[in-house]
């Protein structure tokens, strides 16, 4: 009934914000709380999916995939940090720089190791079920619910006594410092949290999509899009920006082409970060 | 004997080429108010947050015993020396009540000190669930000292703790900083002559990062050597 009164399907359009929201949550850890501007995300997101498709080849199913994948991506986020980021914190040109070059080197490692030849990650569960007309598959609706639930999760978590810690620790990390907590310490976390949920985006989203070396890159301008609009460091406002471009664009893929839904939605990102300013100082 | 709680030899800090601090020796005894004065650029600022550990520097820091030169200032910290950043240092977007419980490292057994504080300034109860960036500039200075105090420190560093407040704050903060005073050894750095006078005690003037004149508060001014060094 539902589906004859809406002209597209809504559950494509709910799963593509949940697709959004997972790829981006990773770097509201490392460009919206630590200010990295991190062009690596998409790589850890290939890790992830590709460290899934490594224990689907070694173990005959993905499952384990699914663990192992944050895990992977979140001890080599923290390697990265500890090499690499801790010293380029205020410098954006330079961690930029970095971050590119360290993606570059990642993707010619999977292309060594993997070879260019797409690959396949299995859908651990398999299936659909029909709602009010609508088609939903069972592991798109397990997207759905993961994003949701990490979200959820992270908001929980801002409010126990972690999440103040390193709240301070990247709002006034002088005072945080002088007051007994270690900004160092914080940091290394939370860019390790930020790569390891990448790295679990990169695994839940493979069972949809075709993995190839270049996986992780049509995740990076959406994320920097929904964290920016969304404005950095906020997850609700994360949440609200990957409605709005994730929304728009299921919508409009149902009446244009991809390219032209992709233009829009572009188009869309503009004038909200153009209007968002003048909504909040009308609101405050 | 005397019973150092700090002291520093040889004290050097500089920003690229350029130094800011060079060979400053100074001490605190255990209970005793030590006043930095100096103009705006004399350095007072960098020689704090060195000995704080948040800025690299050359020469040695002995606190309460310990040689802390190397020392995060986080590990500082918890070794009972408390510094008030200059300016209205808070947390954006994390309330007064959070502050609170940051300060206190979420042990409880800090309640009542923390308590006893907070009492030398009720408005700010009135005020926990406020993000702190809200609070006017003097209640922002109140929570600076609430939370450098809250976890019972064996020395504070004061920066400036009454610049830019109205006198009405001021005064507020003037006592408090006298019952600082009584409580623990303090290090305090001052543009305002006034309220190193209120506090008395002994003094260090500072110019381009060296000290120039010392003894105590009271017979510096009666002399006019303050005056002359710093213009008033």
């Amino acid at each position: 009934m539902l589906a004859t009164l809406l002209p597209v399907d809504s559950f494509t359009v709910v799963a593509l914000v949940a697709t959004f929201v997972l790829a981006a949550i990773g770097l509201h850890f490392t460009l919206g709380l630590l200010g990295v501007v991190n062009m690596v995300h998409g790589e850890f997101i290939l890790i992830g999916a590709f460290a899934t498709y490594q224990v689907q080849d070694s173990l005959g199913s993905p499952t384990w995939g699914f663990v192992i994948a944050p895990i992977v991506a979140g001890l080599f986020g923290a390697f990265v940090e500890i090499v690499l980021v801790r010293r380029l914190y205020l410098r954006p040109l330079d961690t930029l720089l970095v971050t590119f070059g360290l993606s570059l080197i990642i993707r010619q490692g999977v292309q060594l190791i993997y070879s260019p030849n797409p690959k396949q990650v299995d859908d651990p569960i398999g299936g659909s079920f029909l709602v009010a007309g609508y088609n939903v598959p069972w592991w798109r609706l397990t997207v759905v619910i993961a994003a949701i639930v990490l979200v959820a999760a992270w908001l929980l978590f801002d409010r126990t006594t972690i999440g103040l810690r390193w709240r301070a620790a990247v709002r006034n990390p002088e005072l945080a410092e002088a007051m007994g907590y270690s900004v160092r310490t914080a940091r290394t976390w939370l860019f390790a949290i930020g790569c390891a949920t990448a790295g679990l985006a990169g695994a839940m989203l493979a069972p949809i999509n075709t993995l190839t070396p270049q996986y992780g890159l049509r995740f990076l301008v959406n994320s920097f899009l929904v964290v920016i609009l969304g404005k950095p460091g906020s997850l609700r406002g994360l949440a609200i920006a990957a409605v709005v471009l994730g929304g728009s664009l299921g919508v409009l893929q149902f009446h244009v082409s991809t390219v032209y839904a992709q233009m829009i939605m572009l188009v869309i990102a503009v004038v909200a970060a153009r209007l968002r300013p003048l909504v909040t100082a009308k609101r405050s | 004997m005397s019973d150092q709680i700090l002291s520093v030899t040889g004290l050097g800090v500089g920003y690229g080429q350029t130094t800011i601090v060079s060979n400053l020796d100074l001490t605190v005894e255990r209970g005793e108010v030590l006043t930095m004065l100096g103009l705006n650029g004399a350095g007072k600022t960098t020689v704090l947050k060195a000995i704080a550990g948040l800025l690299p520097h050359s020469g040695q820091v002995m606190f309460d015993g310990h040689d802390v030169s190397r020392w995060p200032g986080n590990r500082i910290n918890r070794a009972g020396l408390a510094y008030v950043p200059q300016g209205m240092g808070v947390y954006p977007g994390i309330s007064v009540g959070e502050h609170l419980r940051l300060a206190r490292h979420f042990q409880d057994d800090r309640l009542d000190i923390q308590s006893e504080v907070l009492d030398w300034f009720p408005i700010l109860k009135e005020r926990l669930k406020q993000d702190a960036q809200s609070l006017s500039g003097g209640q922002r200075k109140m929570l600076s000292f609430v939370m450098a105090l809250s976890s019972a420190p064996s020395l504070v560093l004061l920066d400036e703790p009454t610049e830019g407040v109205a006198p009405v704050v001021r005064e507020q903060l003037v006592e408090a900083l006298a019952q600082v005073v009584r409580r623990t050894s303090v290090l305090l750095v001052e543009q305002n002559l006034d309220t190193a006078l209120a506090i008395g005690g002994r003094c260090h003037v500072i110019e381009q990062g060296a000290i120039v004149e010392s003894g105590m508060i009271r017979d510096l001014h009666a002399s006019g050597v303050i005056e002359a060094r710093l213009s008033v």
